[in-house]
């Protein structure tokens, strides 16, 4: 098994910034996903000043705590070292804003049709299929496709370390790399770019699965719910949370919901996922 | 002796109808029953409860001012219907092909129009800007089954405690509207989702002050004071009250049914 430790399992990254507590974020996805997943081992990459504010509470959640050095090449150069850091054969990696309010176990069974899946295209909070490109105007000017990082799996392959080796390098070079790109001003890589690029280079069809157009999340950033860029939908919708049901406006929340406004996460939810997942 | 099928049901079309100061909606919708009675060859049943104590406004187009309306009796169907399947329509709602009656072909509880296409203006298609889709409550169908009798009573709970349902589903308009009382107690009943269940189609609204209505070699001609409008034969929901109370609308009634 090499440096694996288990077969399956679920990690984040969780750097806090001066604004926010990733950290308490990753947290609680690892609460929520012991409370709703059958297969639940967690890790949490960690820079070393976030690892200093790790408690016992954190270390009874997550099974995995890593540490790892943060490099020059932005605030998500660290992304691909995923790949070399995980403790699982095959990880399903999540940005640590993410919550899984329904089991997502069988997924993995479409997951292992390929060595590694990235999400394709995002959902609204009515759980339909997003058509805004608003965000996505470097993909589509450049022909990328339309993958999200921030759920994704990938499996230990050669597949996956050519795909993890071309985004390390992107990430290297990013100040050449995005010469080639039209409309490109981007000081710093993003990881959705690194790795639409990445899927280009090995090959669309052996990271994305077009027939399981199910694998990707509710993404709450304004403009996919076809909300005004101001918009704060904890302070103008009514947010529920019961018995593990999130519901946003009304409408109950079953897919993955990268709720992205960081006030989105209530006491409540950590003491229900706590108590269910029998974590104290 | 005949042979009587052991499973029938009755079916049929109910419509409701309150007069106010300014319209007969009652004359109104026995017109549009004895239409409907004709296209799809069902009994029909006009409902008018003139003693309920709610009182509502809408806007009218032919008058162009806020006018008296009568319009809460809506979740009273599941109890007052006589039939076990029933087509419940507004009594401004013309039944002009027989596509309804194929509904009865397919498996549901209740059935909701979610589509309408207006032929002068765009309605919007939620119940506020931060709000949720609504639906038509012009036409429906149920039939009397546990779902559908949850679903009438939770309309019937949701227009009795408006002024909450209203702020939680963020609805712009003051008024109560039926459209807005059958989508929020879809979504709840739905296990607050949205589901895309309709009567097949879109619904024609004809939403201007209009002067004829007219059939000729299987096309509706309607015309309005500046257009002619020229339509396959279809479903036809009419806001101008006043053409519904024309001597040309009668003539159309005479000439269909």
């Amino acid at each position: 098994m090499g440096w694996h430790k288990e077969q399956r399992g679920f990690l984040t990254i969780a750097i806090n910034s001066n604004t926010t507590d990733y950290l308490n974020l990753a947290y609680l996805q690892a609460l929520n996903i012991k409370a709703t997943q059958k297969i639940k081992s967690f890790a949490v990459i960690v820079d070393s000043e976030t690892y200093k504010k790790i408690n016992e509470d954190h270390k009874k959640a997550f099974d995995y705590i890593i540490e790892v050095s943060t490099n020059n090449y932005g605030p998500f150069g660290v992304e691909p070292q995923v790949f070399w850091l995980t403790p699982f054969k095959e990880t399903v990696k999540l940005e640590s804003d993410i919550l899984l309010p329904t089991s997502i176990d069988h997924w993995w069974d479409a997951f292992r049709l390929k060595d590694i899946v990235l999400s394709t295209g995002c959902k609204n909070y009515l759980q339909e299929k997003s058509f805004s490109r608003k965000y996505r105007k470097l993909f589509d000017d450049n022909n990328l496709p339309d993958v999200y990082n921030g759920l994704m799996y990938f499996r230990f392959s050669q597949t996956a370390t050519n795909f993890f080796k071309s985004a390390s390098l992107i990430f290297e070079k990013w100040n050449e790399v995005k010469l080639n790109l039209l409309g490109c001003d981007e000081e710093y890589a993003s990881t959705d770019v690194v790795y639409a690029l990445c899927a280009k280079i090995i090959g669309e069809e052996h990271c994305t699965l077009p027939s399981c157009d199910f694998i990707n999340f509710v993404h709450m950033k304004p403009a996919i719910n076809d909300f005004v860029e101001q918009f704060d939908f904890t302070e103008v919708f009514v947010t529920e949370f019961f018995d593990g049901i999130v519901r946003i406006n009304n409408i109950n929340q079953y897919h993955p919901l990268h709720y992205y406004n960081k006030k989105f996460p209530t006491e409540e939810m950590y003491d229900y996922f706590r108590s269910v997942a029998g974590i104290n | 002796m005949k042979k009587l099928k052991k499973s029938e049901k009755s079916r049929g079309i109910i419509a409701f109808a309150n007069n106010n100061k300014i319209t007969d909606y009652v004359s109104i919708a026995k017109n549009s029953l004895k239409i409907a009675e004709k296209t799809l060859g069902l009994p029909t049943t006009l409902i008018s409860l003139d003693d309920l104590n709610y009182n509502n406004t809408r806007y009218d187009i032919d008058t162009e001012q806020f006018v008296e309306w009568k319009n809460y009796d809506r979740c009273l169907a599941y109890d007052l219907s006589p039939y076990d399947e029933t087509i419940v329509i507004d009594a401004d709602y013309l039944i002009l092909d027989n596509n309804l009656n194929k509904i009865f072909d397919c498996q549901w509880d209740y059935l909701l129009q979610r589509n309408n296409l207006a032929l002068s203006t765009n309605y919007p298609y939620k119940m506020g800007a931060n709000s949720l889709p609504y639906v038509w409550a012009t036409v429906f169908a149920f039939r009397k089954t546990e779902k559908s009798k949850l679903f009438f009573d939770l309309i019937s709970r949701i227009q009795k405690n408006y002024n909450y349902y209203k702020l939680l589903f963020n609805v712009d308009q003051r008024n109560f509207r039926n459209d807005y009382a059958f989508a929020m107690a879809d979504i709840i009943l739905n296990g607050y989702s949205i589901v895309p269940h309709s009567i097949y189609g879109t619904m024609i609204t004809v939403d201007q002050v209009i002067n004829s209505i007219s059939k000729k070699d299987n096309k509706l001609i309607i015309k309005d004071n500046s257009k002619s409008f020229v339509l396959p034969v279809t479903n036809l929901h009419i806001m101008s009250k006043a053409y519904l109370q024309s001597e040309n609308f009668l003539e159309l009634v005479d000439g269909l049914a």
